[in-house]
């Protein structure tokens, strides 16, 4: 369990990118929405044992990240939003090396790891070739794959399927999936359908401070009654559009000119023949930033 | 550990990515190479040692650029590099990634220092360095390089992490510039702030007592150790710091340890420059008072200000033993003409180098009570039981060890030493009690030279004195000015030196050899890096010598060794020799090596007594004002031997001399108009068949004394004496005497 109380991130100057934080994650995949500047990735960083804290404490397994970060690091794999490794190594001997620094010392082991780690990432033909000729896919599914090594307790991937072709999402889906039944998986991304095939809690993120925390099903019921859709001509919606309450998700064209989803936390500025319709949980996640279920 | 190993690894095989690297290592030997290929030649010219200590001064120091630039690089490659961010996360320790990218890098700067090494070797070889020489400047050089990429790679990895920017490359530039070019060039050698040689990055500046290879790093170890010391803990601070930096921007659980770890090595770092500082202060502090109790002199004339002394001494009697704690103990004994010296409240003066304790002093074997001010020794002939004393005996025993740090002429050194492993004690050291007051050191009344420190001042005061000097517990043999007359079984149990002269000089240490030829009385003096040079200068000087002996008389001359190294001759004129007792002392220098121009000279001091070379147009125009030929006489020397034994023909001299292939071959006098041509004399007598005659009117000359004496220093008084002085017509009366006989 990874316990996050009263977390407070401030850099030199501004205000506090995260701000009295205070979260509970359990046993398998958790999702971290937000939009930009939320503070997604100061969390993930921090998690990640790479910034302290300003103030607050996180606690893994009994363990405290500000007084034995060290002990911590060990636990953690970490996949961050922007991936680089060292070109002039080939795959495996990048993998080897990491292994060797989690302390995989027996070679037979660390070997089988590192190549079933590799095949199932699609990287098992890649393995001895150099980065420098991976494709961005390869280097995030080769992030992934040492994220991974050593069996870490606990993974934090921020936007894993970033530059991923459609079948590797669902192949890294379905690795992430199987490798977070016993242990906590801590997931950021933008992408909606990362959250909705892989994460049992969610928490949303917005101006440093959790807006939402729970199931998906509590996210849906929290947009419930927030999302309308009206159909209305051009020169209709226009005064509509000024007003602050309503805020358009989509338009897709109709006989009668557009049909618009909206959100809104006053339907009387909606027109009459507005009506509520069923979030998906993108809704439900934009409706929450916007103040719902708050 | 295994991390640490693995980590390592790691950093070897990025920067063995970089084969480009590789070649650099390759180029500085082959640099290096190109810049010690002159000592290869047959003809030997250069010090090897002061070549490789030349090319470290330049060329090392452009290493270095090497070192900040790699130091930078291996920082910013993943420690400020966004995609590299994630790599904090891993269980690396803050410690594990500093001190492997050292490691990883002084590794790889270990190979310009082994590429250094094999190419010295090479040489040192060639030019047939003992492997004690070679073992010892290998490693002078090794260590100080080694410390030098140490200090740079360390501070250039503190840049690295502390600056994100860009600009850490310019600042990187800049750090290595100040600590090389700037420190040696502007503080040191421009603005005589001599103490910040120590912040230097590498030691090897432009104009460093270090190159001298009889006395550089040998005589300056202590100094050394304790910079050496200083830099070790400087280059831990640099480290810790960029640990205790990078500790602070992660989660940590040893922050606070690292902190006090830097706080714990800074005070270490400042405690290690204190025994450099104080040996500074110890340096300057004499100096102060050097100068202050220096002789004043007047730009425009140099004038004696010895208190004259009524003392005459018969003979001197010098002991030096080395005691068991390394201090030497000396016991000079002075046998006197006898001396009626009135009391009461008589008082005589000696002076005697100020850095030897006086701990006695003995008239006529009874003790005598004495006061020390600076280099002078009062002695108070009160209270003795006759109201006249008839003097007969002094003795002095004094003790201690000799390291005179000073500036001379802009340059720092130690001008005179006297340890267990290297000697260098000149007359004008004063060593041994001379009586009398004589200053030791002139400065002159002017704020740029005064500025300059102050000069060995030295009148010579004694006349011609026997010495007999025994000297014992010494590492090394000695060397003197005086014929060494007995020795123990090995030369090292003890040395005696007898021999009258007006002073004496002691030198030795492990760098000193004698290179001598069979059948060549006279021998040479000077270090291994000189060996062939000197074999080379010694058998031209040999064959010189033959020939003058057939028809000389015998001995051609008192000077029986010559040494040529660098040492702080006398400023007198002219500069770069003297003959003191049996030995003829050549001032080595870049500009005065053991080339033909050396072989002149030693041949003239062997020849005629004297170190007036003639290079000078004031002591030409000194023969011109006189109308004497002496110049031409002992010119016309030389000029038999090329006439007579190489064969050349007289045209083919004068044309060379043109040249100046016979650098001391004087054609005309002063005014360029030659007053009378001996040289054709001797060529119409050669080409008759006369050959002897112009032999035997050279022998005469030579018999009736050619030395040439100078009074006065030209450069300081406008009144100069230049003896003897021969006239053309003393020079036709003899030649004439010597062609009717022949008739």
């Amino acid at each position: 369990m990874i316990i996050i109380d009263k977390l407070c991130k401030q850099f030199k100057s501004g205000p506090p990118v995260l701000d009295q934080l205070s979260l509970t994650i359990d046993q398998g995949i958790f999702g971290l929405l937000g939009p930009n500047g939320a503070g997604k990735t100061t969390l993930i960083k921090i998690m990640a044992a790479i910034l302290a804290p300003s103030s607050g404490s996180i606690t893994m397994k009994h363990l405290s990240l500000t007084k034995e970060p060290d002990k911590l690091r060990h636990m953690i794999g970490y996949l961050p939003q922007s991936f680089q490794v060292y070109p002039q190594l080939t795959g495996y001997e990048f993998m080897e090396h990491i292994a060797l620094i989690k302390g995989l010392t027996h070679p037979r082991q660390r070997q089988q790891e590192i190549e079933g780690l590799l095949d199932q990432l699609n990287l098992g033909s890649k393995a001895y070739q150099k980065v420098k000729t991976y494709s961005s896919g390869m280097k995030q599914r080769l992030g992934i794959a040492q994220a991974m090594l050593g069996q870490p307790e606990v993974l934090i991937v921020d936007e894993p399927t970033a530059g991923l072709d459609p079948e590797e999402k669902v192949n890294l889906r379905n690795v992430l999936s199987e490798f977070g039944e016993n242990r906590i998986i801590l997931m950021s991304t933008h992408i909606v359908a990362d959250i909705e095939c892989c994460c049992q809690r969610i928490a949303v993120l917005n101006q440093g401070r959790i807006c939402f925390q729970g199931t998906q099903k509590q996210l849906l019921e929290a947009a419930s009654g927030y999302v309308w859709e009206a159909e209305l001509e051009e020169a209709e919606w226009i005064q509509y559009a000024d007003k602050l309450s309503v805020k358009l998700l989509r338009t897709r064209p109709s006989a009668k000119g557009f049909v618009h989803k909206l959100i809104t936390d006053n339907p009387n500025d909606l027109p009459e023949h507005a009506v509520p319709i069923d979030p998906t949980l993108e809704d439900a996640y934009l409706a929450v930033i916007g103040g719902a279920g708050q | 550990m295994k991390s640490w190993f693995q980590q390592l690894r790691l950093e070897i095989r990025l920067l063995n990515g970089q084969s480009y690297l590789y070649l650099l290592p390759l180029l500085y030997g082959a640099w290096l190479a190109f810049h010690l290929s002159s000592t290869v030649d047959a003809e030997g010219y250069g010090n090897l040692f002061v070549l490789v200590f030349q090319f470290h001064s330049m060329q090392f120091v452009l290493t270095l650029g090497v070192a900040m630039i790699l130091g930078i690089l291996l920082i910013r490659r993943d420690l400020h590099r966004a995609g590299y961010g994630w790599m904090r996360s891993l269980p690396i320790t803050s410690f594990t990634q500093v001190t492997t990218k050292f490691a990883a890098a002084f590794g790889y700067l270990t190979l310009f220092t082994v590429s250094m090494t094999l190419v010295v070797v090479y040489y040192g070889i060639i030019n047939e360095w003992p492997w004690p020489t070679l073992r010892d400047h290998l490693l002078f050089f090794i260590v100080q390089a080694q410390l030098a990429y140490a200090v740079t790679l360390a501070l250039a990895l503190l840049l690295g992490v502390t600056i994100t920017s860009r600009i850490c490359y310019l600042i990187g530039f800049c750090a290595w510039m100040f600590g090389t070019f700037f420190i040696d060039l502007v503080l040191v050698t421009g603005m005589r702030a001599y103490p910040l040689v120590t912040f230097h990055l590498s030691q090897f500046t432009l104009s460093s007592p270090l190159e001298n290879e009889m006395s550089g790093y040998s005589l300056f170890q202590y100094e050394l150790i304790t910079i050496r010391t200083f830099a070790l803990w400087f280059t831990a601070l640099m480290l810790v710091s960029a640990i205790a930096y990078l500790n602070r921007l992660r989660p940590s659980s040893r922050r606070r340890q690292w902190q006090a770890g830097f706080i714990f090595i800074l005070i270490l770092t400042i405690a290690a420059y204190y025994p450099n500082g104080a040996l500074w202060i110890d340096r300057y502090t004499f100096q102060q008072e050097t100068i202050a109790e220096s002789l004043d002199l007047d730009f425009i004339s140099a004038e004696t200000v010895s208190a004259p002394t009524e003392l005459q001494i018969r003979e001197y009697h010098l002991n030096i033993i080395n005691g068991p704690d390394d201090t030497f103990r000396l016991h000079a004994k002075l046998e006197l003409a006898p001396n009626e010296l009135n009391q009461p409240g008589q008082t005589l003066t000696f002076t005697l180098n100020r850095q030897f304790h006086v701990e006695r002093v003995l008239l006529n074997g009874a003790e005598a009570p004495l006061s020390r001010e600076g280099d002078f020794i009062r002695i108070d002939l009160q209270p003795l039981e006759s109201d006249i004393l008839v003097l007969e005996e002094i003795e002095l025993l004094y003790s201690g060890n000799l390291e005179e740090w000073l500036v001379v002429d802009g340059y720092p050194s130690i001008a005179y030493f006297m340890t267990p492993e290297q000697v260098y004690l000149p007359e004008q050291a004063y060593w041994y009690p001379v009586p009398g007051q004589h200053y030791r050191y002139a400065s002159i009344d002017n704020s740029f030279l005064t500025s300059l420190g102050a000069y060995p001042y030295y009148e010579s005061p004694l006349d011609p004195i026997s010495f007999v000097v025994k000297a014992e517990g010494f590492q090394h043999k000695l060397f003197s000015s005086l014929r060494q007359v007995e020795s123990g079984n090995d030369s090292l149990d003890f040395q005696t030196f007898e021999g009258k002269s007006t002073g004496i000089t002691l030198l030795g240490g492990k760098q000193l050899i004698e290179v001598s030829l069979p059948e060549e009385p006279v021998t040479i003096v000077t270090t291994s890096s000189n060996k062939r040079s000197a074999e080379r200068f010694l058998t031209t000087l040999h064959e010189h010598l033959n020939y003058y002996r057939s028809w000389l008389d015998s001995p051609i001359s008192d000077v029986e060794q010559i040494f040529y190294q660098q040492m702080n001759l006398p400023y007198q004129y002219p500069y770069g020799a003297v003959i003191k007792g049996h030995a003829l002392f050549l001032e080595e220098n870049l500009g005065s090596r053991l080339d033909d121009y050396t072989t002149h000279q030693a041949l003239i001091s062997l020849l005629f007594n004297d170190t007036i070379y003639y290079y000078d147009n004031y002591i030409l125009s000194l023969d011109e004002e006189n109308k004497s030929v002496t110049s031409h006489i002992r010119s016309a020397f030389f000029y038999l031997y090329l006439r007579d034994h190489l064969g050349f023909s007289h045209q083919e001299i004068i044309a060379g001399a043109y040249f100046d292939v016979y650098p001391l071959l004087m054609l005309h006098g002063y005014t360029n108009e030659p007053n009378l041509d001996i040289y054709a004399m001797i060529d119409q007598a050669v080409t008759e068949g006369n050959t002897e005659q112009a032999k035997k009117v050279l022998r005469e000359f030579h018999r009736r004394g050619l030395t040439v004496s100078l009074t006065g220093n030209p450069y300081f008084s406008t009144e100069s004496e230049l003896k003897p002085v021969i006239s053309k017509e003393d020079w036709l009366l003899v030649w004439k005497s010597f062609a009717n006989k022949m008739n």
